[in-house]
């Protein structure tokens, strides 16, 4: 086995000590979602590239660890799916298609969003994926073969301003729910909705995430198929 | 009896030994082994039968109805989801760095701005829609 490059701990320690130091800072601001611990070990560690010189593709071959770990830890969403499932019981029949329609009509007005912004084709697909969480938008990326980078952008661009504002737009709706809000935020907000619905309460939070996990699956089917039936 | 046993100078706070069984540990890592199989699994499938999914989202299908079938399966998997789940935010971490190769031009503004113009209509339209939908039929009043 080849040693690894000089630089590998160090680039492996700076993504665990940034996040580290996120999850220390959501602590001390309150669980405030703009200081979401993801984000602020984004900034961190782009910072700290940017600074020290290091190449991106050197710190992405680092934390291969890591990101590969994304697999398993998807399969593993099945736990709390299946738990919801259960809990939902009778209720199921509904929110499936419910949840499958909010999805599919998500798509719908971001392709509407990007013929207003004049964005070619390859962007759509990209933005797509945007209400499903990384693991899911990476691994259709990876079966469109469609940039990465956008997807992951997209869907960062989706997550963060449902966790800052989601709420407060709701309430302008009048809606006052909790169950309501948090499959909302679920729904279109994927992560960072389930994290803001923590302050909703326990309920919210399994309604958030069972948004969050149905619309990842339903979307890494469709949206390749749509993708497959549009370029061939 | 617990108060004679010899405190290990280098864990003094170590439980004792009778409350943590060696199979203990077999526990989590065998849910993690299966979690690892299962991705494999989806993988090999998706890729055999040509199937345009990603592999870990067969496998998360597969192991929904498989935790509905064998209801065993769940308390081998409940704690090392648990864990890998917990740490889902650490993973996704290397992907949101390549965000940084981007350059910030026009496109790069145009292409923020759709997602921000599609965000605020998904909101809208899925809140209300849920509200209405579901108004009256939850099982209790909130």
């Amino acid at each position: 086995m080849n040693p690894p490059h000089p630089s590998f701990w160090s680039l492996l320690f700076l993504t665990l000590g940034a996040y580290a130091a996120g999850t220390m800072a959501y602590r001390r601001f309150k669980q405030h979602p703009a200081a979401h611990p993801v984000l602020v070990s984004l900034a961190l560690i782009i910072a700290a590239l940017v600074l020290s010189g290091a190449g991106f593709e050197r710190y992405r071959e680092a934390n291969q660890l890591l990101s590969l770990w994304m697999g398993p830890a998807t399969v593993a969403l099945a736990v709390p799916l299946h738990r919801m499932c259960v809990q939902a019981g009778p209720l199921l029949v509904r929110l499936l298609p419910l949840t499958g329609m909010a999805a599919v009509g998500a798509c719908t007005l971001t392709a509407a969003a990007c013929a207003v912004m004049a964005l070619p084709m390859a962007d759509l697909w990209s933005l797509s994926m945007k209400t499903t969480s990384v693991p899911f938008a990476l691994g259709a990326a990876g079966v469109m073969r469609s940039s990465t980078e956008w997807t992951v952008f997209a869907v960062f661009c989706t997550g963060i301003p449902t966790a800052v504002a989601g709420p407060w737009v709701m309430a302008r709706l009048g809606i006052r729910d909790p169950r309501v809000i948090g499959l909302t935020l679920g729904i279109t907000g994927h992560a960072f909705g389930v994290a803001r619905a923590t302050e909703l309460g326990e309920e919210a939070v399994g309604f958030a995430s069972f948004g969050m996990v149905l619309t990842g699956c339903l979307l890494s089917f469709l949206i390749p198929l749509a993708h497959h039936a549009w370029a061939g | 009896m617990p108060s004679s046993r010899p405190v290990d100078p280098l864990f003094p706070l170590a439980p004792p030994k009778a409350t943590c069984p060696p199979a203990g540990i077999a526990d989590p890592l065998l849910g993690v082994a299966a979690l690892v199989g299962i991705t494999h699994l989806g993988n090999v499938l998706t890729s055999a039968l040509g199937l345009r999914i990603p592999g870990a989202v067969l496998g998360l299908m597969l192991l929904c109805a498989s935790l509905h079938l064998l209801p065993w399966l769940r308390h081998v998997l409940s704690e090392s989801a648990a864990v890998l789940l917990r740490l889902l935010p650490l993973m996704i971490i290397p992907a949101g760095v390549g965000v940084m190769q981007l350059e910030m031009d026009s496109h790069w503004l145009k292409f923020a701005a759709a997602c921000l113009l599609a965000w605020i209509g998904t909101i809208c339209v899925t809140a209300l829609s849920i509200e209405r939908i579901m108004r009256g039929t939850w099982t209790r009043p909130a």
